[in-house]
């Protein structure tokens, strides 16, 4: 049945049920006003209903002459009518939360957004908490979202650019960067890959995140999920791209690289020193937490000959007892360290302390008692683990466990020499990966120095006038060099 | 996907070939004695550890008998359940009648084998090794071997006994005008200590020098830093300078000066076109601690004397020491490789060197200087 306005109210009903399938949520309301049939329409629990009595039906109600679809835009003029004609347009309208009101005979329905969204309100920061800095953290609207970053880069060089993604649910997505800073090939790549996605749903930022990257084989994430305002905000202040999706509590940054991952914003919050020293720490516990099970392995199974003269005895007596060789060792203890991590996220909170401590301090001992472990590897595992808990980014901590496992089965079946392969092998491969068409390996590879400023290292912040070149700002400077070496205190005299 | 059943592959073949040696199944030597048998034949004695989940007791001693260093390995694998291997061995000691023969041959291994550290250290024996490497040990140390090890680690980073690792004694053994030396332990009451330093002619053990000769020697051959000396002056020396108020019986006998923190520097200056001549300027700077007599400190002049009386005594020895070197036609200092640094053509060979030795005129000149003697009264 084609849907044709005007139409009589019952047929206007009738279209629109069946537009709704009969949904028991659609309500209409049909109001006789001195003669004249006036239907409304509405999902009960997608409006402010006392919006809807205050500020529509009194002033429908109350009026003492007919009403006209140009009547209604005049009389009752809220900010976000709207006239349509379509009924998929009605519909649409509707489902977001806006009341449709049909006046019999009219050519167009008017309709006023009075949308009532069940959300959270902000909130600290849950998965990457911060001890010192700012708190807050996105929620899943997208609209408080961009509230929040408006509000910390309050400039009107702030894009933030409108895209439709999702055949069948269309969610809303943005792409968000500062004009003046921000390379527009960056922009371009990330837009370009979101606009030919073809794909039925986005159901959240990384989600996104794993369609738009550019390598989709390997382990290692090519942007930055975050939940942090301000980590946001300062990487934007890089010159870098933004992401932001409706529905997700999540924004995405690119184009980064490996040593992104071990940044927090606390670096900057912190006195330079101390900075420097957290992030040396991070990318030193990725390393050993890397090497450290793997090298006990080759060890005690191959090169008894590396092994201090004065831990012989102690490693000796400990692997005595167990019946397993070091390899099937290490990889049972490692599960077992997975096993706790996964049983501990997936269990309730007070329940998960539980799990801690039956982990942690039971098995451990027990393992060890029952000549199952040898106490040595559990303090190296247990080392490695926490060590891969201090990537700030919890998908690079989850990327750094995963690709122990194939390290300490070459270094079961090789030694050494598998290791060195192993690295050589991962080396390559981050050579190869890259972001947003942007090396990963930067600053590292290709080498500038000057970058390591506020990369591996942070360089107090008037020693640091350049913003990192690996994302090709289109302003490389923060300020300038010359005028942040002059102190100017006013003289008393 | 092909790259990855490909390294599956290679992991599955490749890895069967790698010989694996799992710790716990391994008989790890630490230290090696070698003692002279009949014949050509030798005795080993291995201190090893091996771990079994029986027993904490992990160090365990054999004893076998070959003809090479591998052989006497391979005859106490017979005795043992465990693998022998010789990664980890950190010391080897070689009875004395045995080290005077030559010791190169059996380090022939050491040199060949890339699993033996060229940083182990080397010792002599003046009792057999296999009493020595099976005595006592009170302190807290894994087995003898460690502790042996230890007892020489600490007496070289103390400066009391010359470098005495694989890599030095063939340094000196193949540089030309130089030779090696080692210490040389022994037993007593079922203890083992360094007794003294064994002299080497090329690799043949020859004589031995006493542990006072010891720091002396040191003085010569490097720039020391931390060295401590006890030094005996004649009783007639500082006579002059006792406090007044001393009573006689105090100023009987002979003095004695406990200096120590030596902080010495040597110059050894060799004559152009003769290798006889040797002009060695001695300078130290160090710390009275300790003087068996009431001196009167306090005197700028008991200072002055006290120092020229050091220098007297510290060149008596070493013109001694010397005089030692010359009769044994020994030259662990290095006179011989200091000359040839200094000249092109007629250079010194080994064969000449060895001859000349006692030919050797050494000029001694000590200057001592003593910074701080602490407060007295």
């Amino acid at each position: 049945m084609e849907f044709k306005l005007p139409m009589t109210t019952k047929v206007y009903i009738d279209a629109l049920n069946q537009k709704f399938n009969q949904s028991p949520d659609l309500i209409h309301k049909v109001f006789d006003i001195k003669g004249q049939s006036i239907v409304i329409h509405f999902i009960s629990y997608q409006i402010k209903k006392e919006r809807l009595d205050r500020e529509i039906l009194e002033p429908l109600t109350s009026s003492r002459k007919p009403w006209s679809v140009n009547d209604l835009q005049n009389r009752i003029p809220l900010a976000s009518s709207k006239a349509e004609t379509n009924l998929e347009e009605i519909a649409g309208q509707i489902i977001h939360g806006s009341v449709a009101v049909y006046i019999e005979g009219e050519k167009e329905v008017i309709t006023y957004l009075l949308a009532d969204q069940e959300q959270r309100s902000l909130e600290r920061a849950e998965t990457e908490s911060l001890v010192f800095g700012p708190q807050v953290s996105f929620t899943e609207s997208l609209i408080t979202n961009l509230n929040v970053v408006r509000w910390r880069l309050d400039t009107d060089d702030l894009v933030m650019k409108k895209l439709i993604v999702g055949e069948r649910i269309p969610t809303e997505v943005r792409i968000v960067y500062l004009k003046s800073l921000t390379n527009e090939e960056n922009v371009e790549t990330i837009t370009q890959r979101i606009e030919d996605l073809v794909v039925d749903e986005i159901e959240d930022t990384s989600v996104l995140s794993q369609l738009i990257e550019d390598s989709s084989s390997t382990v290692f994430p090519q942007l930055i999920a975050t939940e942090l305002p301000d980590r946001f905000c300062h990487s934007l202040m890089k010159g870098r791209v933004g992401v932001m999706v409706d529905k997700s509590p999540t924004v995405l940054i690119g184009p980064v690289s490996l040593f992104s991952f071990f940044e927090s914003t606390e670096d900057l919050y912190m006195r330079w020193n101390m900075g420097t020293f957290m992030r040396l720490l991070r990318i030193l516990a990725m390393m050993l937490s890397i090497i450290l099970t793997p090298m006990y392995v080759a060890a005690l199974t191959y090169h008894y000959e590396v092994i201090p003269g004065s831990l012989l005895v102690s490693l000796g007596q400990s692997r005595a007892t167990v019946p397993f060789p070091p390899v099937l060792e290490a990889l049972l203890l490692e599960t077992l360290i997975e096993l706790l991590r996964e049983a501990g996220a997936r269990l309730p909170t007070k329940v998960g302390q539980t799990m801690g401590i039956v982990g942690g301090i039971v098995l451990g001992q027990a393992a060890v008692k029952a000549g199952f472990t040898s106490n040595i590897l559990i303090i190296i595992i247990a080392l490695s683990a926490l060590a891969s808990f201090t990537a700030p980014s919890y998908l690079m901590g989850t990327a750094i466990r995963v690709i122990r496992f194939p390290m300490i089965i070459l270094a079961g079946a090789w030694g050494l020499i598998g290791i060195a392969f192993a690295l050589c092998f991962l080396v390559l491969h981050l050579l190869k990966l890259s972001s947003l068409g942007r090396p990963y390996l930067a600053p590292v590879y290709p080498l500038s120095i000057k970058d390591f400023s506020d990369s591996i290292i942070r360089l107090p912040f008037n020693k640091n006038p350049k913003r990192p070149t690996s994302t090709m700002p289109k302003d490389p400077d923060r300020f300038d060099e010359n005028k942040a070496k002059q102190k100017k205190d006013v003289n008393p005299s | 996907m092909k790259w990855i059943s490909m390294t599956i592959i290679l992991l599955l073949l490749c890895a069967g070939c790698i010989p694996k040696s799992p710790i716990e199944k391994l008989g790890i030597i630490t230290a090696m004695g070698f003692d002279e048998l009949e014949g050509d034949k030798m005795k080993g004695t291995l201190v090893m550890f091996q771990f079994d989940p029986t027993t904490s007791q992990t160090s365990q001693t054999v004893t076998s008998e070959a003809h090479t260093s591998k052989g006497i390995r391979n005859e106490a694998n017979q005795k043992t359940s465990h693998k022998l291997v010789s990664g980890q061995i950190r010391l080897k000691v070689y009875q004395d009648q045995l080290a005077s023969k030559g010791l190169l041959r059996y380090l022939d291994t050491v040199t060949r084998d890339a699993k033996m550290l060229p940083l182990a250290y080397l010792s002599v024996s003046d009792v057999p090794t296999s009493q020595l490497l099976r005595a006592e040990i009170s302190e807290d140390a894994p087995n003898i071997g460690k502790y042996i090890e230890r007892l020489i680690e600490k007496s070289i980073t103390n400066e009391m006994s010359p470098d005495a690792t694989v890599v030095t004694f063939l340094r000196d053994y193949h540089d030309i005008g130089v030779d090696p030396t080692l210490p040389l332990l022994s037993l007593e009451e079922q203890r083992v200590f360094i007794k003294g330093l064994g002299l080497f002619q090329d690799d043949r053990y020859v004589g031995t020098l006493t542990d006072e000769d010891i720091f002396y020697l040191l003085l010569l051959q490097k720039n020391l830093k931390i060295g401590q000396l006890q030094i005996e002056l004649p009783e007639s020396s500082m006579e002059k300078y006792y406090k007044k108020e001393a009573a006689d019986n105090e100023t009987e006998g002979s003095l004695h000066v406990s200096i120590h923190k030596v902080d010495s520097k040597v110059k050894i200056k060799p004559k152009k076109n003769d290798p006889s001549s040797f002009k060695v300027n001695l300078t130290m700077r160090t710390r009275l601690l300790e003087v068996s007599k009431s001196v009167d400190l306090s005197e700028k002049k008991t200072i002055d004397a006290l120092e020229k009386q050091i220098e007297k005594q510290i060149e008596k020895r070493v013109s001694a020491l010397i005089q030692e070197f010359k009769e044994k036609q020994v030259d662990p200092v290095g006179f011989g490789l200091k000359y040839n640094t200094i000249t092109r053509k007629d250079r010194l060979t080994n064969e000449s060197w060895r001859d000349q030795i006692p030919n050797m005129k050494v000029d001694i000149n000590v200057d001592v200087k003593l910074l701080r003697h602490g407060i007295t009264e």
